[in-house]
């Protein structure tokens, strides 16, 4: 099978950058290895016992905008490889056990992000989660994680997520954000203005959350933390204290919080497996997620007719993924059809741009995060690997996160080091962007030996 | 909004809401899922449903009938 243009994630930059592409007549395929599109923000749940919100309502449509633009969507389909070619990209598919190539002259990568977890003690306990996996559970299904939920990070989907929940009932001990956003906006006033500037709907969703859990009685913390959790089966408590501008806990500030489930998340990582299979070169951006794709204006990845798009490229949110993914859209029509690319909404680019750097500025992880793990705490969550056998491997002179992957086996499970290896670039240097090789997604290996 | 539908899980039949993930489904029934990111990433939450092993709960929807098999899948 081939196609002009494929389109991997079906979020918000894959469904704009697919329906940009087949408006103007280009056969293209969008894949995603969810059963149903729209992606983390744009979620569309099976069944909700909750009427739509406003943001699943825009989702929708612009799910229908792809299929109504003559957009073929092939849902529960993972690329498990890749390799990129001279005259385009071939992507090996996998739909549960049915595996399937598909050639295509350009392709767009939008693959979003997934949520930065950092290990501390006693992160394994069944009752910790990410504050998405909570928010899915509950927003989705209906089902609480607990009867009293602790939220400790950082990022605005924390406070957002622990603001839903109290919505429906369910108790929020406290929400303790690590960084205090109005002390550091006020380092950077003319960022933070500029950041804020035309940003009413983010602004009132905010202060929203924070007015519902002040009416729950759920305390708001800033330069608050939580250093372990506590309990022998399950979650039973956490310590938590006051953390100082790298986030380090300010000794002689710990107190118990009784609660029986933990909601953890510190921003979000870029999802750039696919990106560094096919060997795109690479950056370090710290603010904005980590290792990102080097992109043109047109985001035009290093690969010729590769184009990356949304938060896969540096954590920007859904607003300014849309516009990515109209530039991805125009970019690949214009690099198949030899044409001018059509105009982009850059005064909308702008004003999202100047939010992500001011994202960025807020709420990039600090030095301490890396500090929380004790010599036994797990690490890697799938190999069961300790911090100490992290260290020991650095000690021993693995400098790279790639010599601590090939020391260690951090980060060589099925998560393919997805949870683990943001925390081990703190522990190690950086070093090179760390390798991603196929498959991505486990493949039952009889169905890659029957395709020969 | 979507109707109860049966499923089992390690020998056990068991209700769950239409439309679910089968983690949620097991979490509301108070079981243990290995639930950690809830998006797919973690694969904390695999089991073998249906016969296939390493089933992201998280990511998959209950089905009528389906066969769900906890623990033992190290994948």
């Amino acid at each position: 099978m081939s196609c002009d243009v494929a389109v991997v994630g079906a979020g918000a930059a894959g469904l704009r950058a697919a329906t940009v592409a087949a408006r103007a007549g280009l056969s293209t395929v969008l894949v995603d290895s969810y059963e149903r599109a729209g992606g983390q923000f744009y979620r569309q749940p099976a069944s909700t016992p909750y009427p739509p919100s406003p943001t699943q309502v825009e989702g929708r449509e612009l799910i229908e905008a792809a299929y109504a633009a003559g957009v073929e969507v092939r849902t529960g389909t993972s690329v498990w490889d890749a390799a990129a070619r001279p005259d385009g990209v071939t992507l090996w598919l996998t739909a549960g056990d049915r595996l399937s190539t598909l050639e295509c002259r350009t392709l767009v990568v939008a693959t979003g992000a997934h949520e930065r977890v950092a290990p501390f003690p006693g992160w394994t306990l069944p009752g910790v989660h990410t504050a998405g996996a909570v928010q899915a559970l509950h927003k989705g299904h209906g089902v609480p994680v607990g009867e009293r939920v602790l939220f400790a990070g950082s990022g605005p989907l924390l406070l957002v997520a622990a603001a839903g929940l109290v919505e429906t009932g369910t108790r929020v001990v406290e929400v303790l954000e690590a960084t205090r956003p109005v002390r550091a906006g006020a380092r950077h006033p003319w960022a933070t203005a500029a950041g804020l500037w035309r940003q009413g709907e983010r602004l009132r969703e905010g202060l929203g959350g924070a007015v519902r859990l002040r009416r729950a009685g759920t305390p708001l913390r800033t330069g608050w933390g939580s250093v372990r959790a506590l309990g022998g089966d399950r979650v039973e408590g956490a310590v938590v204290s006051r953390v100082d501008r790298d986030w380090r806990p300010v000794a002689g500030t710990e107190r118990t919080v009784s609660c029986d489930a933990i909601a953890t998340h510190y921003s979000l990582v870029p999802a750039t497996e696919l990106l560094r299979l096919l060997g795109a070169r690479m950056a370090h951006r710290p603010e904005l997620g980590g290792w990102v794709p080097t992109v043109a204006a047109s985001m035009a990845t290093s690969l010729p007719g590769v184009f990356a798009a949304g938060d896969c490229t540096g954590i920007g949110g859904a607003g300014l993924s849309l516009v990515e993914g109209e530039l991805a859209g125009l970019g690949a029509v214009a690099y198949v059809t030899g044409r001018e690319p059509g105009r982009a909404p850059l005064a909308t680019l702008r004003r999202e741009r100047r939010f992500q750097r001011l994202y960025g500025t807020l709420f990039t992880p600090q030095p301490g995060l890396a500090e929380l793990a004790t010599p036994e705490t797990v690490v890697c969550r799938c190999e069961r690997v300790t911090r100490a056998t992290v260290d020991a491997a650095v000690a021993a002179g693995a400098r790279t996160v790639q010599s601590v992957k090939a020391v260690t086996r951090c980060g060589m499970g099925p998560c393919q080091g997805r949870i683990c290896l943001p925390a081990i670039t703190r522990l190690a240097d950086a070093g090179p962007p760390p390798e991603a090789r196929a498959p991505l997604e486990p493949v039952p290996f009889e169905a890659v030996a029957s395709c020969g | 909004m979507s109707a109860t539908v049966r499923i089992e899980v390690d020998g056990r039949e068991m209700p769950a809401r239409g439309g679910a993930s089968v983690a949620a489904a097991l979490l509301a029934t108070g079981l243990p899922a290995g639930l950690f990111c809830g998006i797919g990433v973690c694969h904390g939450c695999t089991a073998t449903v249906d016969g296939v092993p390493g089933v992201r709960t998280c990511v998959t929807t209950v089905a009528p009938g389906m066969r769900v098999r906890t623990g033992g899948d190290s994948s």
